[in-house]
């Protein structure tokens, strides 16, 4: 899958710079300029990112891992509060691989997850073992929920808390769906908050001309690129609207966010052409020091961004995790993961949050 | 075992846990001192507690801005001592913006460095202000396992976010404590506490590994506390050293000048010498010469290839150190 591989590239990339730029000092951009020193790796660094299959495995190998906040004597203390949202969460799969948490809404088979990173053909494997294809019934691109029908026996489903979301400092669970013991563990690190979009950008820069705004240069793998613009290239229109600036070029394309498209009117010399460009993130062209320092130790989900109210909390998830349920300590499920957003940051979404769209969702569904 | 809130010691007893359980306060210092909780109620109290720590932890903990660098920092005491790291304060005398939880800025200055250390400390310049702080705690006590929490800004100070905070433990303690509280740029310079929320680290950098997580022992600032207010700065990393000077002409690695007593001139470089190739590198300017020497460590030892008038000599030269 195509966002999976460049995710993969990524880190692998991140890695690569990483390792390459140990001695690395200030970088320019004022949004991340912490010169954060990438210390040299001890015995205890790895630089592939942890799958929850060797999750286990590792924290038994690693002394360090022994006494640290996620070994399995810790998530063993949370058996019983995952116990009641266990049997609701199923495990969504494409070829075998995990790609995705999901969780039962509904006993007749309707499990909610994220949307973004599903492939095309998914398989549910739900409590007890049983493996049955899900079907994608309705979603919610806002807030990347997606609706998955199975055809399966009487499901479990997740008993929302309808508490204020858990204040910071409060534990959280991530139950597993086929083990006792949770996936993860962790606090509630900010209270609930807005989490702004991102930017897409076409990947040029820009003149300004007496016909518009002109093309001095294509970034490399950018979507622009990819669509075929070239320098001296004039961009007229953006979806229909007249662009007579690279000022109101800039700030429409602000607008839209990463993965979006976008038709371009072009004026190529005497010609006029109509081209669709796919935005992306502008850290996906060049390197970018947060995104490095987020991604080392673990991948992070491709759509991270554009929630109205996420919890934010320190617990060790995986991108394929995401989807699944978080429970209080009383058991309650008071979201669901929707975003591995860094290196010290999951997101979820409030149970209410979950609750509302899920009514709207379910009035998108036939009858 | 007593909890101190905002410089109040709060006898602790059985209500500040939740009621049904039976879990003591010496239950929860055990856990605390480093084991893992072994069910409900005793996450509970946990959590009751962490809840607590949270918001008094939160309320001391800044972000710095200091010219284009980000980063965070912790008040200590009431007259406005701020701690940070050494990378993110620069230099003494800098001046420095310190924003408060609630978005408030005030300006500060830095005082003293220890580089290698990584330690820094600023001052409020509001003499007057009777800043909320954290008191310090002992960092040569903690114990592999210990439960501590981190506060910091990781991106940067963001007016849409509180400081974020992480629970972790210990993992290991050596000239940084190592916890697996996730850490990420922007977060240098903000406390690490212990489960009382005095500080007992301040973060400084990362690994790869999740688990990789390094802080400053509070121990080091406490022992150089006075070199620290007084501004000094003292130990600088060390620094690849050759000990030659190149000439004007820019087309090749001519030397013009050989420092006494540097690793060039126990080699036996010459002024005059133009140097050809250093290790497996051909060498055509001073200043790709000066780039390699720069991807070298001190104690490297290196074959120089040298054209001393018409003849080609190779000379062993053993790269040194310079502290600026």
């Amino acid at each position: 899958m195509d966002s999976r591989r460049r995710i993969t590239v990524l880190v692998a990339l991140s890695v690569v710079l990483s390792v390459l730029c140990i001695r690395q000092l200030i970088s320019e951009r004022p949004r991340f300029p912490d010169p954060f020193l990438v210390a040299t790796d001890t015995e205890e660094a790895s630089t592939k990112p942890m799958s929850s299959r060797l999750w286990r495995r590792y924290s038994r190998s690693r002394p360090a891992m022994q006494i640290g906040k996620n070994h399995e004597q810790v998530r063993e203390a949370f058996v019983d509060v995952v116990a009641g949202a266990n049997p609701a969460t199923v495990q969504i799969m494409h070829d075998d691989k995990a790609v995705a948490l999901g969780t039962v809404v509904d006993s007749g088979g309707l499990i909610l997850t994220k949307a973004s990173e599903l492939p095309k053909e998914i398989m549910c494997r739900i409590p007890g073992g049983l493996r049955r294809e899900g079907k994608v019934v309705a979603s919610d691109e806002d807030y990347d929920l997606a609706l998955v029908q199975v055809e399966a026996p009487p499901l479990t489903p997740a008993e929302w808390s309808t508490e204020n979301a858990p204040a910071v400092g409060s534990w959280l669970a991530a139950p597993s769906g086929f083990t006792d013991d949770p996936l993860s563990v962790g606090v509630v690190s900010v209270p609930p908050r807005r989490i702004r979009p991102e930017s897409g950008v076409l990947g040029i820069w820009l003149d300004d001309s007496d016909n518009g705004p002109r093309v001095t240069h294509v970034i490399d793998g950018s979507g622009a690129e990819v669509a075929g613009i070239r320098v001296d290239d004039i961009i007229r229109r953006i979806d229909g609207d007249l662009i007579d600036s690279r000022e109101k070029l800039t700030s429409t394309i602000r607008k839209r966010r990463p993965g979006e498209q976008v038709w371009l009117d072009v004026m190529r010399a005497t010609e006029s052409i109509r081209v669709q460009a796919n935005l992306t993130r502008y850290s996906d062209l060049v390197p970018d020091e947060e995104v490095m320092q987020n991604t080392i130790g673990g991948p992070i989900s491709e759509r991270r961004s554009g929630f109205s109210e996420v919890i934010q909390h320190d617990s060790l998830i995986q991108p394929h995790h995401c989807g699944g349920p978080i429970v209080d300590l009383e058991g309650h499920v008071v979201g669901i993961n929707i975003a591995r957003a860094g290196r010290t940051a999951t997101y979820a979404l409030p149970s209410h949050v979950v609750r509302e769209r899920l009514d709207l969702m379910r009035a998108q569904l036939n009858p | 075992m007593c909890l101190v809130l905002f410089g109040t010691v709060v006898q602790s007893g059985p209500s500040l846990v939740a009621a049904e359980t039976a879990v003591s306060q010496a239950d929860l210092k055990r856990i605390f001192a480093g084991q893992a909780p072994r069910n409900v109620a005793e996450l509970k109290a946990m959590q009751d507690h962490t809840q607590r720590l949270a918001k008094k932890v939160t309320a001391c903990t800044v972000g710095i801005r200091i010219g284009a660098a980000h980063g965070s920092g912790v008040l200590i005491s009431e007259d406005g001592y701020v701690l940070t790291v050494a990378h993110v304060a620069m230099r003494p005398g800098m001046v420095a913006h310190v924003i408060m939880p609630d978005g408030t800025t005030y300006d500060a200055q830095t005082l003293g460095l220890a580089w290698l250390p990584d330690a820094s400390v600023l001052k409020l310049r509001d003499a007057d202000k009777k800043w909320p702080h954290l008191e310090l705690g002992d960092s040569s006590s903690l114990q592999k396992g210990q439960w501590c929490a981190a506060v910091g800004h990781p991106g940067g100070y963001d007016g849409e976010r509180p400081p974020v905070f992480r629970l972790g433990r210990v993992l290991s303690l050596g000239e940084f404590i190592r916890t697996d509280c996730q850490l990420v740029g922007g977060d240098s310079g903000g406390p690490l506490v212990d489960m009382e929320g005095r500080v007992i680290g301040i973060h400084s950098r990362i690994g790869t590994s999740l688990t990789n997580n390094q802080h400053v022992p509070i121990a080091v600032f406490q022992e150089s506390w006075d070199r620290l207010i007084a501004g000094e700065m003292w130990a600088f990393p060390a620094s690849p050293y050759l000990g030659v000077r190149g000439s004007d002409n820019t087309n090749t690695a001519e030397i013009a000048s050989v420092a006494p007593n540097s690793p060039a001139a126990a080699a036996g470089v010459e002024p005059g010498d133009v140097i050809i190739g250093f290790g497996k590198h051909e060498i055509a300017t001073f200043r790709q010469l000066q780039h390699h020497v720069w991807t070298r460590k001190p104690e490297d030892k290196v074959e120089l290839k040298i054209q001393r008038g018409d003849k080609v000599i190779t000379k062993s030269v053993t790269i040194g150190s310079r502290s600026e």
